[in-house]
């Protein structure tokens, strides 16, 4: 930490713990700077007459625009950059509560620390929430409105509800950010690339659904290292897939005594000159559970082996329960020249594929492209689509239908979903 | 400028200046009378600002920089020894660590999350300091500890702030892509 760090964080902490407020100096300027100039009636007839102004052209402008009122906002908040408040503006609230009022017809209460960009259009208003709280009260018959996030779309259907936006699982730990949505009165509909749900009053829902890590059984293998004859290893594999998370060894006193930091798609971590001992093994990613193997047992020149795997989908099957999984999606550019202005939705399969069908479904409900694969594929391929939003529908005797939505396919490029089938 | 634009223009960036004058070695009232002089030196001046523009807000800062430094080089008998070189590092330092392109909304809302992820006892050492204002003697005789104790104590927490805020920050520009 520098000095100059360090003597930020020293205001910083002044302002926001409240030790020390930045004085409100306008009063004291305009003063100053008014009684100055000497023109204190002069300034009073020009306001006087700027008012008349504004008030002559924004009803002028209220009337041309069908009485539609622009956003508002009251309570403990900021704008974001400065400005006054209007669509495009982003603002957040500070320690306390703020209330945007949108088209007359819809209310959101904003929560402390809460930040939105004020989106959407006459009678279509929407609000993008980049993080925070929101509480929402809609008059439906007015119009529409959604509250978006980076994760997914909250739209309305009834009249209250409430969307929460967090990365804050698991304080310092690499999660994911979630959407948790309450709804208090009518219906919500929730919808992002992971699929849509439809909630009623008194129901809620976290999205995308947090993924699961599995390790396998700790296996203990005798190895001969030279270097450290008085320790061992905890080594392993990860399976394909996997995103960019960290490993830790924790010891018995709960401190962590080796890490790594591994990439997404490694294949592998190896933990290494850890004294014989009992430990736990902690790994973490964003967007999944903490997963901790506990009572794993270091000994002289020992490895003891642990695999791992990242279930995105955060669900395991029962045992004997089959089930299709989808991998997230990735787009890719691409030079294909045959097809300019189409796109395509490929994709791997898990190997030990039954037969099964695979199908692009359009906006209207209508198959655009499909494919019958044969048991054991590899990959599938839809090609020659048109740029537009669809859904990729997989369908294989004795599992049930895996149904990936909002797939957005783009000109000269590649939408990739993987494939697996599980057991 | 008419006096609405003033207003709002104050109103915009009061607290960043205040901030920014309190960040550079000013004290409180010092602060105070500085950032009123700049705005009175805004108006005298010909420049169009905009309230809300990264523009406005650094000519500003220049302003109440060059203020400050005259108001160092006045008050020698000052404790606060601050010659021009230190404030220009002091600036390079506050747009490379706290401004980051944006307008320092980010680094305060990392803080904010960080205090709030920081053991109850680290917590409160920082609220009787910073909120509370307490003298470092008192707080070394309620917790027991010589002041050179607290003050190491404080010190350590301030640094593991700011490696907090680093990482969130690091995390937030990651994820943005």
């Amino acid at each position: 930490m520098t000095e100059h760090e360090d003597r930020l964080i020293r205001v910083l902490l002044c302002e926001v713990l409240g030790g020390e407020r930045p004085p409100d100096v306008a009063e004291r300027v305009l003063a100053r700077a008014f009684a100055r100039r000497g023109g204190g009636r002069r300034w009073t007839v020009r306001v006087a007459a700027a008012a008349a102004l504004v008030i002559v052209v924004s009803a002028g402008w209220i009337l041309l625009q069908g009485g539609y009122p622009g956003p508002r906002i009251s309570g403990d908040y900021q704008v974001v950059g400065g400005g006054p408040v209007r669509r495009g503006t982003v603002v957040a609230t500070r320690g306390g509560r703020a209330e945007l009022f949108l088209g007359g017809y819809c209310r959101a209460e904003m929560a402390p620390g809460t930040r939105v960009r004020i989106v959407g259009r006459p009678r279509a208003e929407s609000l993008a929430l980049q993080q925070g709280t929101l509480t929402c009260d809609v008059d439906r018959a007015r119009g529409a409105f959604t509250v978006t996030t980076d994760v997914g779309t909250a739209e309305v259907i009834g009249t209250k509800f409430e969307v929460t936006l967090t990365d804050e699982k698991g304080g310092e730990k690499m999660m994911g950010r979630q959407m948790f949505v309450r709804v208090l009165v009518g219906t919500v509909l929730l919808h992002g690339v992971w699929g849509s749900v439809e909630l009623a009053a008194g129901e809620e829902a976290a999205v995308p659904p947090q993924g699961k890590i599995y390790a396998g059984k700790p296996v203990y293998r005798a190895k001969t290292h030279p270097a450290w004859a008085e320790k061992g290893r905890v080594i392993g594999p990860v399976r394909p897939g996997a995103p960019a998370c960290k490993v830790e060894v924790v010891n018995a006193a709960g401190t962590v005594v080796t890490s790594a930091t591994l990439a997404k798609g490694a294949k592998g971590y190896e933990l290494e000159f850890l004294a014989p001992a009992v430990y736990t093994l902690r790994v973490s990613a964003a967007g999944f559970a903490t997963l901790e193997v506990k009572g794993l047992e270091v000994r002289a020149k020992h490895d003891v082996s642990v695999a791992l795997e990242f279930d995105a989908a955060g669900e395991q099957p029962a045992p004997g329960e089959k089930k299709i999984h989808a991998g997230k999606p990735v787009y890719r550019a691409k030079n294909h020249p045959a097809w300019a202005e189409k796109g395509r939705i490929i994709g791997p399969i898990r190997p030990g594929a039954p037969a099964c069908k695979i199908e692009a479904v359009g906006a209207a409900g209508a198959v655009v492209k499909s494919a019958t694969l044969a048991k054991g594929a590899k990959g599938y391929e839809l090609g020659f689509l048109a740029p537009g939003a669809y859904t990729l529908r997989v369908t294989a005797e004795g599992y049930p239908k895996l149904e990936v939505k909002g797939l957005e396919v783009r000109a000269k490029h590649d939408v990739s979903v993987a494939i697996e089938f599980g057991n | 400028m008419r006096r609405d634009e003033l207003t709002a223009l104050i109103r915009t960036h009061q607290a960043e200046l205040y901030r920014y004058l309190r960040y550079l070695g000013a004290d409180r009232s010092s602060a105070e009378d500085l950032v009123q002089e700049t705005f009175l030196a805004a108006l005298q001046s010909d420049v169009d600002l905009e309230p809300g523009a990264s523009a406005a807000a650094a000519w500003l800062r220049g302003v109440a920089r060059n203020l400050f430094l005259q108001w160092c080089r006045r008050n020698r008998t000052s404790p606060v020894r601050i010659d021009s070189e230190t404030v220009e590092r002091a600036e390079a330092a506050w747009h490379s660590v706290f401004l980051r392109g944006g307008d320092g909304f980010d680094y305060v809302e990392a803080l904010r999350k960080c205090y709030e992820g920081l053991p109850d006892r680290q917590r409160r050492l920082l609220d009787q300091r910073y909120g509370k204002k307490m003298s470092r003697a008192r707080m070394a005789e309620a917790a027991s500890m010589t002041e050179n104790g607290i003050k190491s104590l404080l010190r350590r927490v301030r640094a593991a702030l700011a490696d907090c805020i680093k990482r969130r920050l690091r995390l937030a520009g990651a994820s943005r892509g």
